[in-house]
């Protein structure tokens, strides 16, 4: 049997369970709370989500999550994520369309989100990014975050700024550099700063061939034989860790990592412009197809709503350094200054700043999870990794 | 001690072993540091706090987490205890010792990742076919038995702590005469009564330790559980969930330090209770075997 | 009565029900479903040796091989540092002290492993509290950077994650070697060294064995070692097949998972052949 195709039986449950649902009305549906699969940052104004819930005025049941793309596709297509979550988050421009082709998660009415019409014109029909959030045309889910990734480097130590990979590539930090332990974002990275430094024809970094990849995956295999890697971070705890303790000076890294690996060490950590150019990315939610059965649609909604808020776009901002995806963040900022102190807004517009200076630069390269190689990118990462 | 004995070589031994342990404890000691201090892992600066401990009871993924973790626990124990006893009594029994100590042993040979890997296969395909007998049979009885979740988590954990349950069972029993119960049956006393009124007491203490150490085993168990589990969080995949994505929360190390606690205070209290013991039943035996005083 | 009786003789096959149905079978499986077919998200039945020729071609076989290499290198250096604890805490100690020393070896399990080899990172450092403490004695000026994102970072988070077990099973061992002996191997003049290599090692040898092949076993298998201690890439047989699962290339965890057992029941066929390790669980008194 191929497993691929509805069993009869999960027909019938599923129609079962729909009936029983429109027998019930959404009214029962609104009381309960919603499954929501996603991953910490999701959350701000405190150590848990209570500021969420009460904010969006909806009740939040929240699962822990990866951010490895796999775990998704697994647990929504082959495992029972549409029995137990009502709605999840995971990267745009590729996720949604790899879970809508096997719909699993339902198509939305952003009519029902009032905040829609703040949302950054990039997503609008049309836009840049249009494409992240919609599968043939329909849009299927909401961004919440983005940013282009970046090196973080340690500036008391180094005493400069650094405005390019190669830093990440030279001897004057051989050992005490470091790459994300994913071939996804290391592999783009280091094949935006090979095509735009010349040393590599590369078409589209985000998207190689099998040959292309041969080509960056020696690049990095000769770099680790030098000594360059203190090591590939795997995890935020570990990404911190590594730049807070001075292990390593410069990394190649989330935001997130350097705000905070900035505010443990006391040492003046930053993350810069790079001008090869970045690998941008989104994350979003979707509302799968149980969770729309369950009559959870209008639950997801308003918490949609809150997401698409400037409340929500300051915070994460302020947070973790991550991009709003609406517009007002800061005439919402100047209107609160009992939430913002002079020092916060500063940073805020500090980071903001920052981001257009990234985002401008012409090299920059949508993160792909689902490239069309990725058995050869899995293959030649096991090479980097064993060299 | 004998002729040959070196004291001095006797306390450097002592002082080795207490070395040792204490090494191995240093993690342990370094997280409950760690938890007291505001600022959390890794930072410059250290302010002793108390705040974290009291975060642990308010945070709900947290309490949620442990929640669960201590069913597992406890489901685990309910049936790999019984299990251990019923197969050490099998074991000395049977004829072709090998086969049962190969089949309850192997799980302590057969790596994590291995293991959890190869029953998520299994348990995947199993449910199935249990979906497809039952679409045959035109039942949806069996559709949930094997999907991921607690039952698949409660199996795997039940493989895994067999081996230590059942060795430790093993070794209390060897210590217990078997002559007595074939004299408890002489005495015409079922096989049930003559292992729970006269056995059992014996190898209570064993018993009691194959459970605190299953216990103990499945808090801290995490690769078989993470690949196992279905939606709900234990202990341990809410911990590293934390470590990969945001950073483990502070509260996080308090939970694991107060864990710690318990746990030192209840194998301390062991050690102290059975050295207080024995000093006691000493003292009394020296009594009685002094001479009388005139 | 002969139902009641039968069922009750039925309940001690219980466990071994269990164990078969649940484990072996699995285990066994592992083999069938390596040569299956890889579709997208899951897999076919079918008949491909595609994961093991990657398994093969790829770096991945160095890793695994590596992997072991370091392994054995964290076994014998548990044995050396903790078999003698065993023999000293079955010889020296009064026997009904003897579970309370054990006992202390069980505290370091309080805390998850996680935890345990994370707390290595700042003990380990740059400027962790080896380093500052050999600079602050004078015996280094420069910090070392080989303890940690090295093998050597492994395989001391493997010996200290692994110590315990050897002095379990080093104690269990030694119950097969009567008190007598010793002071008999005494009487006669021996020295320290002729008694281990000549009385304890052969009587303790089954347990020896387990023990080390348990070590050997996890120090391939957990993933977390190489993962947070290891250096650029380091991975270990476990990764692997954790990597393949998320991958979703379930043929090839599959093929690590067979190849690992066929490595395992080779070494514990091999053992049982020299040793016979039934022995453990019966010693003599």
């Amino acid at each position: 049997m191929n497993q691929m195709e509805f069993s009869r039986r999960q027909m019938m449950a599923l129609m079962g369970s729909a009936a029983a649902v429109a027998a019930t009305g959404p009214a029962a549906a609104a009381s309960e709370p919603l499954k929501l699969w996603t991953i910490g940052v999701a959350k701000v104004g405190g150590k848990d989500w209570s500021a969420m819930e009460a904010q969006s005025g909806i009740s939040i049941a929240y699962n822990a999550k990866s951010a490895r793309a796999d775990e998704a596709i697994q647990k929504m297509v082959v495992g029972d994520g549409n029995a137990l979550y009502d709605a999840m988050s995971d990267n745009g421009g590729g996720m949604e369309d790899a879970l809508a082709s096997q719909g699993v998660i339902a198509e939305l009415d952003v009519s029902q989100i009032p905040n829609w019409a703040n949302i950054l014109p990039t997503y609008q029909d049309g836009g840049a990014a249009a494409d992240t959030i919609r599968y043939e045309g329909k849009i299927v889910s909401v961004p919440y975050i983005s940013n282009a990734d970046s090196l973080a480097y340690n500036n008391t130590v180094i005493g400069a700024d650094l405005t390019s990979w190669e830093a990440l590539f030279d001897e004057q930090f051989r050992g005490r550099a470091a790459m994300q332990n994913d071939f996804g974002p290391t592999l783009t990275n280091t094949a935006i700063y090979l095509k735009e430094s010349g040393k590599q024809d590369i078409e589209n970094p985000s998207d190689m061939s099998a040959a292309e990849v041969k080509g960056v995956c020696q690049f990095l295999i000769d770099m680790k034989k030098k000594g360059q890697f203190r090591t590939f971070w795997d995890g935020f705890q570990n990404g911190v860790d590594l730049l807070a303790s001075e292990e390593v000076l410069v990394s190649s890294c989330w935001e997130p990592i350097q705000v905070v690996s900035a505010k443990k060490s006391a040492q003046d950590i930053r993350y810069g412009t790079m001008k090869e150019g970045h690998q941008t990315w989104n994350n979003m939610f979707m509302l799968t197809k149980g969770g729309e059965e369950r009559g959870q649609a209008e639950n997801f909604y308003k918490l949609m709503n809150l997401y698409l808020s400037p409340w929500f776009g300051a915070r994460t901002l302020a947070t973790f350094g991550f991009t709003p995806q609406m517009q007002g963040v800061n005439e919402y900022v100047e209107a609160h200054p009992d939430d913002f102190d002079a020092d916060a807004k500063a940073t805020i517009a500090g980071r903001l700043a920052n981001k257009q200076a990234r985002l401008a630069i012409k090299g920059n390269s949508w993160q792909n999870v689902f490239p069309t190689n990725i058995r050869d990118y899995q293959d030649w990462w096991a090479r980097v990794q064993a060299a | 001690m004998n002729d040959y004995a070196n004291p001095w070589g006797y306390r450097l031994q002592w002082m080795y072993l207490l070395l040792v342990v204490t090494t191995l404890m240093s993690p342990v000691f370094y997280v409950m540091y760690v938890s007291f201090n505001e600022n959390g892992f890794g930072a410059a600066e250290y302010v002793f706090t108390l705040e974290w401990y009291g975060v642990i009871f308010t945070d709900k993924l947290m309490m949620n987490a442990l929640g669960w973790t201590l069913s597992l626990a406890v489901v685990t124990t309910v049936v790999t205890v019984p299990f251990a006893v019923l197969a050490a009594k099998f074991y000395k029994t049977a004829r072709s010792k090998v086969w049962v100590v190969f089949l309850l042993l192997s799980p302590l040979f057969v790596a994590a990742d291995i293991f959890g890997a190869a029953l998520l296969v299994y348990f995947k395909n199993l449910n199935h076919t249990l979906v497809w007998v039952g679409d045959w049979m035109d039942t949806g009885v069996m559709d949930g038995w094997f999907k991921l979740g607690f039952t698949t988590a409660w199996i795997g954990l039940i493989i895994y702590t067999i081996p230590y349950a059942f060795i430790v069972v093993l070794i209390t029993m060897g210590r217990y005469k078997v002559q007595q119960t074939e004299a408890a049956r002489a005495c015409g006393a079922t096989a049930w009564r003559a292992f729970w009124d006269i056995e059992f007491p014996q190898i209570r203490p064993g018993v009691m330790s194959a459970c605190a150490f299953t216990v103990i085993l499945c808090f801290n168990e995490y690769t078989r559980t993470s690949l196992l589990k279905g939606g709900f969080d234990t202990f341990t995949t809410v911990l590293v969930s934390q470590m990969l994505n945001e950073g483990m929360s502070e509260q996080s190390y308090a939970m694991s330090s107060f864990v710690s606690f318990l746990a030192i205070a209840a194998i301390g209290s062991i050690i102290l209770w059975t050295l207080v013991r024995s000093e006691k039943l000493g003292a009394e035996a020296r009594a009685k075997a002094a001479p009388v005083a005139s | 009565m002969i139902l009641i009786d039968r069922l009750a003789r039925g309940a001690f096959l219980l466990p071994l029900v269990f164990m078969l149905v649940f484990f072996a079978l699995p285990i066994a499986l592992t083999a069938v479903w390596s040569v299956f077919e890889r579709t997208m998200f899951w897999m076919e039945p079918g008949f491909t040796l595609f994961a093991y020729e990657n398994f093969f071609t790829s770096a991945r076989l160095w890793n695994f091989l590596a992997s072991m290499y370091h392994s054995l290198i964290a076994v014998v250096i548990c044995l050396v540092l903790g078999f003698p604890i065993a023999v000293f805490v079955h010889r020296r100690v009064p026997q009904v002290a003897q579970h309370r020393v054990v006992l202390l070896f069980i505290l370091p399990f309080m805390v998850s492993e996680i935890i345990r080899i994370f707390a290595l990172r700042p003990v380990l450092q740059r400027n962790g509290l080896v380093n500052e403490t050999l600079q602050y004695l004078g015996i280094t000026s420069e910090p070392i950077t080989s303890i940690l994102f090295t093998p050597t970072g492994v395989i001391i988070g493997e010996v200290l994650s692994f110590l315990p077990f050897i002095v379990f099973s080093g104690f269990l061992a030694m119950e097969a070697v009567p008190k007598y002996i010793f002071e008999v191997c005494e009487d006669l003049g021996a020295s320290t060294f002729r008694i281990y290599k000549d009385v304890i090692l052969p009587l303790a040898a089954p347990g020896i064995f387990a023990g080390s092949v348990f070590i050997f076993v996890n120090g391939i298998g957990v993933a977390l070692l190489p993962n947070i201690l290891g250096g650029p890439g380091a991975v270990n047989a476990g990764l692997i097949a954790t990597q393949a699962i998320v991958a979703l290339d379930f043929p090839l965890a599959m093929a690590v998972s067979a190849i690992m057992m066929v490595t395992l029941f080779g070494l514990l066929y091999l053992g049982h052949r020299l040793f016979d390790l039934t022995t453990i669980l019966e010693p003599a008194r």
